[in-house]
């Protein structure tokens, strides 16, 4: 079985040639958040490569930001898809959210050559770049979650308070996150000091 | 005003805390891993089984309708 040429079909526009059965899709979904953790610990050496230690504690790190935020908000986008619809399955949920975290960190695994040139190159770009690498692959996270949900099946409206509910809760606990974990980066940016951090450069802004 | 209320704690406490923290954070997260990995071993031949299953019914299925023809 070409469980990854399965797994980009999946992410892809292309239509499956046939049905998966539930335990296929959980398998795809398992190699899916596989793949993606993997992805992310590689962007991660890349954000840290300025300096070694940050990068060998990176590999480790940043897949674990990647597992914690998903435990904080996947259940409760089940919860929220059982309670608002009856079409949608929580399968559907589970397997569309591992592919959009694959393609997300997909994203980010293509863009880590420039964030390790950057961050290697220049004290203040560098964060700068690595931020907005994440903030494009979870951009294109979202986007994957919702082609793949359709993909499966669940309809149009049904949805949007299961992926609202999910994309909001895991954004605010990635962002928590970071500034809780040890840093990724040499210098911590506005993120990293999680929600005071936000709301100081807010303050400032206004 | 709650910093003013809430002594903070010395610095090799909150650092030992830390520590401790980030060792269990760690063992979590490779159990975590761990387990994943156990769980996509077993699903995988579950789902291979069930792959057989499909094609086979698909093939006594095609087999079934160039009969009937």
């Amino acid at each position: 079985m070409n469980t990854f040429a399965q797994l980009v079909d999946l992410i892809s526009p292309r239509k499956q040639p046939s049905p998966m059965s539930r335990t296929e899709r959980l398998y795809v979904a398992g190699i899916a958040f596989a793949c993606a953790l993997a992805c992310a610990a590689i962007w991660g050496v890349a954000a840290g490569s300025g300096s070694g230690s940050f990068a060998i504690r990176n590999l480790a790190s940043v897949p674990m930001l990647v597992v914690v935020s998903t435990l904080a908000s996947l259940p409760l986008g089940m919860l929220a898809l059982r309670l608002t619809t009856a079409e949608g399955r929580p399968s559907d949920l589970l397997v569309a959210h591992s592919g959009a975290t694959f393609a997300g960190a997909l994203t980010m695994l293509l863009l880590a050559p420039l964030v390790a040139l950057y961050q290697f190159s220049s004290a203040w770009a560098g964060p700068v770049v690595a931020v907005l690498t994440v903030i494009l692959a979870f951009i294109c996270g979202i986007f994957v979650f919702v082609r793949m949900l359709h993909k499966l099946g669940a309809v149009g409206s049904a949805i949007v308070v299961p992926v609202v509910l999910l994309a909001v809760v895991q954004l605010a606990s990635l962002a928590q996150l970071s500034a809780l974990a040890p840093p990724i980066m040499p210098t911590r940016t506005t993120f990293g000091h999680g929600i005071d951090g936000i709301a100081v450069s807010t303050e400032a802004v206004k | 005003m709650l910093a003013a209320v809430v002594p903070s704690k010395p610095a090799d406490v909150a650092r030992r805390d830390r520590d401790i923290g980030g060792v269990a954070a760690f063992g979590l997260f490779a159990a975590f891993v761990v387990a994943m990995f156990f769980a996509i071993r077993r699903l995988k031949k579950r789902a291979l089984e069930d792959r057989a299953d499909r094609e086979l019914r698909d093939e006594i299925e095609d087999a079934a309708r160039k009969g009937s023809r």
